[in-house]
């Protein structure tokens, strides 16, 4: 990541997983974009969406927004699409509690194959979508809900709607959060790590060396 | 996640591999409708990477399922056997095949020890280097692909030389560093990589080796028995047998890839071989394609030599054409005959690989851990193995592991034979490693490689049946299968296009930076892939201009 004494920027990879239909896409367009559609199509051609937010006057950061495509959607994802993800949204719709039901196998599936350099799991939120229209099942119970997020290890949960711009930015707000109070550990436990030191030297030196040979 | 699949698909794609991953993509890439599963519950097949634990049961359900099985899913992979030679948590090495008194390793490594960091192993089933200028890098590169990936440029290009592993002096900062030659003897080799960069200027000065060996001709040359043996065996990977113009190819292409990334030719993906293949899926996923492992096909209706639909599940799937990955087959079905390419067969490769405590050489081999080392070995007559050590630097192993592949092709049902003469190559030099487990196991010729000639009267027209790894270090081969079986099923459209960049809808108000990164991605190569062309002239007047600034600083040096 670069960074410089005054400004500093950050890029994060953030992954959003969850059923068929449950809005990740709307979500994304809503948030990226500032637009909903109603018709439903599949995500074709696109890996990730980038928005950049000016967090604060020192802070830039950089979202890379991995929507499943649909396509993986089949419960596979290759490591490619987990690979470096600092955290994520899973999303259910409100009004369909079969995609709720998936949400704890999503979970342990992102569990299982991403960490933070610690070992730790990746920060993740649990969005309610649709939450314009008519609630089923466990959303309808706030507390049960409160419940259900600590128990599963998310950092929190948001009552969404893509459609009406619920909740869309403050979500992302409150995952940006945890995502930068990690990379604050993650940079001090870097510092203290010398292997890590030992690999950017080395490869470092490597490029200089190639570099060297180029402008001979 | 258990929805039912759509019905109808332009592509159905059984298997995972590399070959058949790419050949996915090509397809959903033009936007064909494309459906990818794989009986197993992992991705790439027999070009899979496993954690140590996942590594272990695959193995042993090898072992175990008897090699007649027909009904065995995974059948490409045959042989295998696994032993650990730590038992005991004792420091004491169980196997006296291990000297003992190796530099001392701060940690004793038990098989608990061992088996404690299982999900800091990335094994290869067929581990593999890519030329920095290859075939791979290439297309990796025009498709875009290249964004899902990073590597490690290899560390040192090796060789034995009496009994001592050494680096071969591979660019010309190393040759004029190296403490291995004398002055003279960097000179001529200069003199000798530039002559055979400029082959195809000069063919005049091959003239009188045109039908020799190039090693008749490394010898006509007035070389050191040091340089032939660097020359022939490691940068050209040829035998005494090889022939001039061979030689000469395979030099010139080592030479091509070098300068483009550290010191060595050669490139190792982050995370070992079992990414690739992934890269693609996800490139598949990304234009449309619908993935779902642990799916096998249960039977196919054929009608008029093709096969029109296929049994998933419970579910019936029409196809229009249908490409069988490496270890899978279809009921019902037979296999057009026929190989990668003329007289050539995929697969009949033995493997081993160890885990070790130690590397193979000094230390200043395996400068702070070492990183990826690559040693190619040849025996009298065959075409000798490629040996592949990879430390934690590669995200292959922990830290104070390492792995070391070995790959030979197949003599016999017996891989732990195959490869014997090589382990031995490797244990009897100064600095051997130490081996703390080990395993063997045959990969198999594909369906198709090992049918022959004569069931080609059965073939079902909209079948391809895809190669299993090549014995060949890089991946060209399996390129060249891929691209001619997207060729034959669509002949008029373009082979992976380079796919747009996710960056090209950015919203806000500046561009994105890309990420430095200590490890290499691709996309810094774009850049100098406009070098490349350029590049090859560019080295070349280097070459001379910098053998003659060398030899005037070593005449200095000498005066
Ligand atoms: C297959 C694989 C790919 C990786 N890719 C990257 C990478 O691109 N960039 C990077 O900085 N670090 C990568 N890492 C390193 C990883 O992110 C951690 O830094 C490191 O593994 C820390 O170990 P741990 O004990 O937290 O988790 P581990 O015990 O090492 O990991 C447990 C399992 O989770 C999976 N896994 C863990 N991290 C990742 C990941 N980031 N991506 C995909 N799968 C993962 C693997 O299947 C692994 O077997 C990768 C690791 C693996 C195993
Ligand atoms: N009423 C309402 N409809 C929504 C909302 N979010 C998404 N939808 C609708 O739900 C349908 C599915 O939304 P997508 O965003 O495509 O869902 P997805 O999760 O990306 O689906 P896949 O990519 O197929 O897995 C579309 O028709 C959307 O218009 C919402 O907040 N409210
Ligand atoms: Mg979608």
């Amino acid at each position: 990541m670069t960074t410089s004494t005054e400004k500093r920027e950050h890029l994060y990879k953030i992954l959003v997983i969850g059923e068929l239909g449950a809005g990740k896409t709307s979500f994304i367009k809503r948030y990226v974009h500032q637009f909903f559609s109603a018709n439903y199509r599949a995500t074709i051609g696109v890996d990730f969406a980038l928005k950049v937010l000016h967090w604060d006057p020192n802070t830039i950061v950089r979202l890379q927004l991995w929507d499943i495509a649909g396509q993986e959607r089949f419960g596979n994802m290759t490591r490619v699409y987990y690979k470096e993800a600092v955290g994520a949204f899973i999303v259910f719709d409100v009004t369909r509690s079969g995609t709720f039901d998936a949400v704890s196998k999503w979970k342990e599936d992102l569990d299982a194959k991403v960490q933070l350099p610690g070992g730790g799991p990746i920060p993740c939120i649990l969005l309610a979508n649709k939450c314009d229209q008519e609630k089923q099942g466990i959303v309808t119970n706030i507390e049960k809900m409160d419940e259900y997020v600590k128990v599963n290890g998310f950092s929190g949960w948001f009552e969404t709607s893509a459609k009406e711009n619920v909740n869309i930015e403050e979500s992302a707000r409150a995952l940006v959060n945890q995502i930068l109070l990690n990379d604050k550990l993650i940079t001090v436990a870097d510092i203290m790590d010398n292997e890590k030191f030992a690999l950017e030297s080395t490869s470092g030196q490597q490029i200089t060396t190639m570099k060297k040979n180029c402008s001979c | 996640m258990d929805e039912d699949l759509p019905t109808e698909f332009d592509l159905v794609v059984v298997g995972t591999g590399f070959v058949e991953s790419i050949v996915a993509a090509a397809a959903s890439r033009i936007g064909k409708t494309v459906l990818h599963i794989d009986p197993n519950d992992f991705y790439g097949g027999t070009w899979a990477s496993f954690n140590l634990d996942a590594l272990q049961s695959f193995i042993s359900s090898i072992a175990e399922s008897p090699a007649t099985d027909e009904s065995k899913q995974f059948n490409s992979i045959k042989n295998a056997s696994q032993i650990w030679h730590v038992t005991t948590p004792t420091a004491t090495p169980a196997d006296d095949a291990i000297p003992e008194g190796q530099e001392a390793t701060e940690k004793i490594w038990t098989k608990e020890n061992v088996l404690k960091e299982f999900r800091r192993f990335n094994v290869d089933l067929s581990p593999k280097l890519l030329f920095s200028c290859g075939k791979l890098v290439k297309l990796l590169i025009s498709s875009n692909i290249c964004r899902y990936a990073e590597f490690r440029a290899v560390d040192h290009v090796c060789t034995i030389i009496n009994g001592q592993t050494r680096s071969v002096p591979c660019s010309r900062t190393d040759v004029f560093n190296t403490k291995d030659l004398s002055i003279v003897e960097k000179r001529l080799l200069m003199k000798l990589l530039t002559s055979c960069m400029g082959y195809d200027e000069h063919p005049e000065e091959f003239k009188d080796y045109e039908d020799k060996t190039f090693l008749e001709y490394l010898k006509s040359v007035k070389l050191t028995d040091n340089i032939i043996h660097c020359v022939l065996y490691s940068i050209s990977m040829s035998n005494e047998q090889t022939s001039l113009k061979d030689g000469i190819d395979n030099t010139k292409k080592f030479l091509n890839s070098l300068g483009r990334y550290g010191n060595t030719p050669f490139l190792f993906p982050m995370y070992g071989c079992g990414e690739i293949p992934q890269c693609f899926c996800r490139l598949c996923a990304v234009f449309g394609g619908i993935y779902c492992l642990k799916r096998s096909v249960s039977n196919v209706s054929i009608a008029d030599a093709k096969v029109d639909s296929i049994k998933c599940g419970n579910q019936d799937i029409k196809a229009s054409n249908i490409v069988v990955g490496h270890g899978n087959i279809l009921p019902d079905f037979s296999i057009p005959a026929g190989g990668t390419g003329v007289g050539k067969k995929c697969g009949g490769i033995s493997r081993a690989i160890y885990i070790t405590s130690s590397p193979l050489g000094a230390e200043e081999l395996n400068s702070s851990g070492g990183g990826v080392n690559f040693l190619k070995l040849t025996d009298e007559s065959g075409t000798g193995a490629f040996v592949l050590q990879l430390s934690h630097y590669s995200g292959t192993c922990p830290k104070g592991l390492y792995l070391i592949h070995i790959s030979c092709s197949a003599k016999s049902n017996n891989p732990e034979a195959d490869i014997k003469p090589y382990l031995d190559k490797l244990l009897t030099t100064d600095h051997p490693p130490a081996i703390l487990y080990s395993i063997y196991f045959t990969i198999d010729a594909c369906l198709r490689c090992t049918s022959g000639a004569s069931i080609t009267n059965d073939s079902l027209s909209n079948v391809f049946v895809c190669c299993g790894p090549s014995f060949e270090l890089d991946y060209d081969e399996s390129i060249d299968n891929a691209e001619g079986i997207f060729k034959k099923i669509y002949p008029e459209d373009e082979f992976l296009p380079r796919a747009p960049d996710p960056e090209e809808i950015v919203i806000g108000d500046e561009d994105p930076v890309s990420v430095a990164d200590d490890v290499i991605t691709l996309d810094s190569v774009k850049e100098q892939i406009m070098e490349l062309e350029a590049g090859l002239l560019h080295q070349e007047d280097c070459m001379e201009e910098n053998s003659r600034n060398e030899e005037m600083a070593m005449e200095v040096g000498e005066e």
